[in-house]
């Protein structure tokens, strides 16, 4: 499902090379998998989903989603593909102030050219797997911060995507909340078959994942926890 | 992105940013309105005066009589030592290869006293008229309603008076005497009559040879050339007749020399000059006072187009500044899915249609304050010849322009920006907003 072949990354460039945050990664995630990323702050974790999610270009390397080689497709097809395929949980939820919950949901639905009822009826959909039905019409202000990450997950969630990527998504949660976004998270991989990838401090995910990976001096490490499929 | 669910977003985000929409389309509508007014008061400058000055100095058109000596204000023949403008002469002039048309002015050489009513006062006073033929008329007259000869002692004949007439008696007598002041409709077709062989200045005037010609004014002329009363040459030639006989000489006041161009202008002067001829060109005038229209035109125009520049300086800072704000909201849409023309088709729309709305906004208001002020200048200002029938231009061709200019700025100023900004990894505008 995805493969990353030599992977290097460099946030600009200075002697000391410190901006080298991926050196050479290596990695192969199977269907159905849920893995988790753990690593400090600043290791290159969320550097690494971003890369995965076709949202930023590997210095070097290569990456392939669904037998895609990702940074060698055109606009349009790479941005089908992240519509369609893959789902993103941002750890500042990133959502539009100016949509209600729903229409925050609705939004991946629409670019994939559904109509806008129809986009509606699913963003509902969705929102009612999150518990979130009764704030759909509430604007993000309106909203606590669990509420908003799972508006973000609906939102993730309403193009049914073979991936799913959470960039720290109980980063900003209390322990209560978190667990439940985890859980949540859980539910649709265990029911979709979906591939999760997340990047997370949080070490009660070791009860949901089924592989974990440290990112550490920019290279990924198994841990001793490493499930097997 | 199908078109509805770019309106979709657009709705929603005009709606919530309702502030910052209503600002910028208020900062556009402030400038477009600007501009639209001085550019409005540039055309009328050039389509309203500059119509005047063509008319009133026609560059094509030579004026030529017989050569007089000029000493300060007075003129005086040159007899012996100068030409007559007869018809042979005119038709001589007509042959020439350079010469469009000539147009003969035949002087009335019988005292004329014409008597009437004005303001409802009855007046009499003696007049100075001149006869030219039909054709000439069609391009020089408001109100023209015929002017073709027949049988004065049965009809009635047809009279084009000044427009500077009405000038002198709006701003001369109306205003010291407290009269109505007299308007162009309210002078066509007015009914006087002229006794032919009276004059207040002759004490001998012999009863049994004055003629009464029943008169109707049908219309007005701007032509300085034409000045007293103007009638077709016909009846002037038939007055002569009858009070200097068949035999009588016509000696023409002066001929109107119309040239195919202005090319051949000097090289026409300089030949009728050599025939002994005085010859009077109105190009320079027209050319000097055309140059002083454009430059006023031009300079309005510059103030309009500075203000919309300074104005252009504050949107595209307004619209950077939004479209700073707005990468995260760039990022975030790329990163679901749109593609980087559905991102700049979505971003783009919003901005054209702000431009839109400022530029109908402001353009409008400026068209609407246009047709008061023309109302409002008509009303108040004195009817004079010089003065234009508008002080801003209203063609609708002027609200287009300016709407299209203001979504063609909208767009252009954010445009760049937002294409850097779509080229970029959604990440990278994730991380920096």
């Amino acid at each position: 499902m995805v493969r990353l072949i030599n992977v290097h990354h460099t946030y600009g460039r200075n002697a000391a090379g410190d901006g080298h945050v991926l050196r050479g990664i290596d990695l192969e995630i199977g269907a159905g998998q849920f893995v988790a990323i753990h690593g400090r702050s600043g290791t290159g974790k969320s550097t690494l989903l971003h890369i995965v999610g076709g949202i930023l270009a590997p210095t070097s390397g290569e990456v392939m989603v669904g037998g895609h080689d990702l940074f060698r497709l055109s606009d349009r097809k790479l941005s089908a593909l992240r519509n369609r395929m893959i789902g993103f949980i941002f750890q500042n939820y990133y959502l539009a102030p100016t949509l209600t919950a729903v229409e925050n949901a609705m939004v991946p639905a629409l670019l994939a050219g559904w109509s806008a009822t129809k986009a509606r009826r699913r963003a509902l959909e969705t929102l009612a797997q999150v518990g979130l039905s009764q704030k759909a019409d509430a604007r993000p202000s309106d909203l606590s911060g669990g509420q908003m990450q799972r508006v973000a997950i609906a939102r993730a969630l309403v193009n049914d995507p073979a991936i799913l990527l959470a960039d720290e998504p109980t980063g900003n949660l209390d322990e209560q909340t978190g667990g439940e976004i985890l859980a949540l998270l859980a539910r649709y991989q265990c029911e979709r078959q979906a591939t999760v990838i997340m990047a997370t401090h949080d070490a009660s995910v070791e009860m949901h994942a089924t592989r974990q990976l440290y990112l550490m001096n920019g290279q990924l490490q198994p841990t001793p926890f490493e499930a097997s499929q | 992105m199908r078109v509805g669910h770019i309106a979709f977003f657009l709705r929603r985000n005009l709606r919530r940013r309702r502030g910052r929409t209503v600002t910028a389309i208020a900062a556009i509508a402030i400038a477009v309105g600007i501009f639209h007014l001085m550019a409005a008061l540039a055309l009328a400058l050039r389509s309203e005066v500059l119509t005047r000055i063509e008319k009133i100095f026609p560059e094509r058109t030579l004026i030529v009589r017989t050569r007089s000596i000029e000493l300060g204000p007075l003129a005086f023949s040159a007899g012996l030592l100068t030409a007559r403008v007869t018809p042979e002469r005119a038709k001589r002039i007509a042959e020439l290869p350079a010469v469009e048309s000539v147009w003969p002015q035949l002087p009335l050489t019988v005292p004329a006293l014409a008597v009437g009513t004005l303001a409802g006062y009855q007046g009499q006073t003696d007049i100075v008229a001149y006869g030219v033929p039909g054709e000439m008329v069609q391009s020089e007259v408001v109100g023209r309603r015929g002017f073709t000869y027949a049988d004065p002692a049965t009809s009635t004949m047809p009279v084009l008076v000044s427009r500077y007439f009405l000038d002198l008696f709006n701003l001369g007598l109306a205003e010291g005497q407290g009269l109505p002041k007299l308007t162009e409709s309210g002078v066509i077709g007015r009914r006087f009559y002229v006794l032919l062989g009276a004059s207040l200045l002759q004490t001998d005037v012999k009863p049994e040879s004055v003629r009464k010609v029943e008169c109707e004014i049908v219309g007005l002329t701007q032509n300085p050339s034409l000045l007293g009363a103007t009638v077709p040459i016909e009846y002037v030639r038939q007055f002569n007749r009858w009070y200097h006989g068949a035999g009588n000489v016509e000696n023409y006041a002066q001929l109107h020399v119309v040239l195919r161009s202005t090319e051949n202008l000097e090289a026409v002067a300089k030949t009728l000059e050599s025939w002994g001829l005085q010859v009077a060109g109105q190009r320079d005038t027209a050319r000097r006072l055309r140059l002083a229209v454009n430059g006023a035109a031009l300079i309005v125009l510059l103030f309009g187009l500075a203000t919309l520049a300074m104005a252009a300086v504050n949107i595209v800072n307004t619209f950077a500044l939004i479209m700073l704000e707005r990468r995260g909201e760039i990022g975030l849409l790329r990163a679901m899915g749109a593609t980087r023309r559905a991102t700049l088709g979505l971003l783009l729309a919003e901005s054209v249609l702000i431009g839109l709305t400022g530029g109908a906004v402001g353009s409008g208001l400026a068209w609407a304050a246009s047709r008061l002020v023309n109302q409002a200048l008509a009303r108040w200002l004195p009817p004079f010849s010089l003065t234009p029938d508008h002080w801003l231009d209203q063609r609708a061709g002027l609200f287009l322009f300016c709407v299209a200019l203001a979504v063609l700025g909208s767009a252009l100023a954010t445009a760049p920006l937002l294409w850097r900004s779509v080229r970029r990894w959604p990440a990278d505008l994730l991380r920096e907003s």
